[in-house]
């Protein structure tokens, strides 16, 4: 009993996805991003069913120190994102822009990233 | 009869957008069905516009906006009206990851109309009205910078703008009367060199009313149509998020008149429409009104 119960839990959401393309339009990879310049953070993302919810990311390339983070548990088949992070780097900093979606209800996650050269002054 | 035509006519008045295209459209202008109304006129007008903004065809955020006007319109003379409006703003976009909240006063606005045409029957119930009009919106209220601020959503454009509108109306029968409207918007530039494009606007609608025991219910149906130019920057057209596009709408409004208070409900649905290349979409407008109509002292008719 404990078994089926555990079965119906795990098991899959009809309509839940499982896979995701993800679409960074913005910035292009290992763009140089000027002191003081906007880094646009564009794209989409497109499920093959329902996911549950993606975040976003800015952070360190070799340390992982996350700058900044955001995240929804908005349900649906496709999103759009359009974030911005300002370049004000005292020292010439590799940064990685992240998104993660969540597929499914269990948590499965995918994600796609990109590496942008922030400036100093 | 005179005095039902003359509320039958009562229903939209002045109104100037504060903000042209707000990751919506708001009306460009309309004195609407009061034209011929020769009552001076104190009120308070609320309106609720929805829309829904799009990036890469998918949905990104929904915007809201609830304006509201102190409102008032005084009649000089016979031919000569003066219409004026103080807005008061909520916006709020909702995005996946956050609710973005802007609220303040809006620009004010004022309105000169002059009736060229008044024709009336053996009965002094007028026939034809025709009202020419010119106004202007003042930068006064609460502005946004772009392009650092979410300018579409704040209460104010920030800049000089002028009215140019024509309003006609025709009585059908006792009960129902018709009325065309143009308008035209000539919109200046902020103090960063931001300026939203002209925008044109189109209305037709019928107008019905019928007397229930003292008051009367008044009720419209309606086409209406708007274009809007592109925005610029700079002295450069936008092409990208430019607002400019096109809304064509079905418009009501139910109105009951009793004693000297004017209650209204109007809704407002578009039918078709193409906004920002397809990145905004009106949802619906909806608004509710009240006026107080104040009755020319005597000495006031005597002089006509």
């Amino acid at each position: 009993m404990a078994f089926i119960a555990l079965l119906s839990v795990t098991s899959c959401h009809k309509g839940d996805a499982t896979s995701a393309t993800i679409d960074i339009m913005e910035p292009m990879a290992n763009d140089t991003i000027a002191y003081s310049d906007t880094v646009h953070f564009e794209g989409t993302i497109n499920g093959n069913g329902k996911m549950y919810g993606y975040k976003l990311s800015f952070a360190n390339a070799f340390s992982g120190d996350e700058y900044a983070s955001f995240s929804s548990e908005a349900k649906a088949k496709s999103y759009a994102f359009d974030e911005h992070w300002h370049n004000q780097f005292s020292d010439t900093t590799m940064l990685t822009l992240k998104v993660e979606a969540t597929l499914d209800h269990n948590g499965i996650k995918t994600n796609k990233y990109i590496n942008v050269l922030c400036l100093p002054q | 009869m005179k005095y039902i035509f003359l509320i039958g006519m009562l229903f939209s008045y002045a109104q100037l957008s504060a903000c042209d295209l707000c990751g919506g459209v708001g009306s460009n202008a309309s004195i609407g069905i009061f034209a011929a109304n020769q009552f001076h006129l104190v009120g308070w007008r609320s309106q609720l516009r929805s829309f829904d903004s799009y990036l890469f065809g998918i949905k990104h955020s929904s915007e809201m906006y609830w304006q509201n006007d102190l409102t008032f319109r005084t009649q000089l003379g016979r031919k000569v009206q003066i219409y004026g409006a103080i807005p008061f703003q909520v916006a709020r976009q909702k995005t996946d990851f956050n609710a973005t909240v802007v609220q303040g006063i809006g620009d004010p606005n004022v309105l000169l109309t002059y009736a060229l045409i008044d024709r009336k029957d053996s009965m002094h119930v007028t026939q034809d009205f025709l009202n020419i009009g010119l106004g202007v919106k003042m930068p006064v209220g609460k502005s946004g910078n772009y392009p650092v601020d979410l300018k579409n959503l704040y209460p104010g454009t920030g800049s000089w703008d002028g009215l140019f509108l024509a309003n006609y109306t025709h009585r059908i029968g006792t009960r129902f009367s018709f009325q065309g409207e143009a308008s035209h918007t000539l919109n200046g530039a902020d103090q960063s060199s931001f300026r939203y494009g002209n925008s044109t606007q189109v209305s037709s609608v019928f107008i019905y009313n019928q007397k229930v025991n003292s008051s009367r219910f008044i009720s419209s149906l309606g086409l209406q149509q708007d274009w809007f130019a592109a925005s610029s920057y700079q002295g450069v057209q936008l092409t990208e998020k430019a607002n400019n596009g096109y809304v064509g709408s079905v418009k009501a409004s139910i109105n009951l008149l009793t004693y000297n208070w004017l209650f209204s409900i109007q809704a407002q649905k578009s039918l078709f429409q193409e906004l920002s290349q397809g990145a905004v979409q009106q949802k619906f407008v909806l608004g509710l009104s009240v006026h107080y109509l104040i009755k020319k002292k005597q000495h006031e008719k005597n002089k006509h």
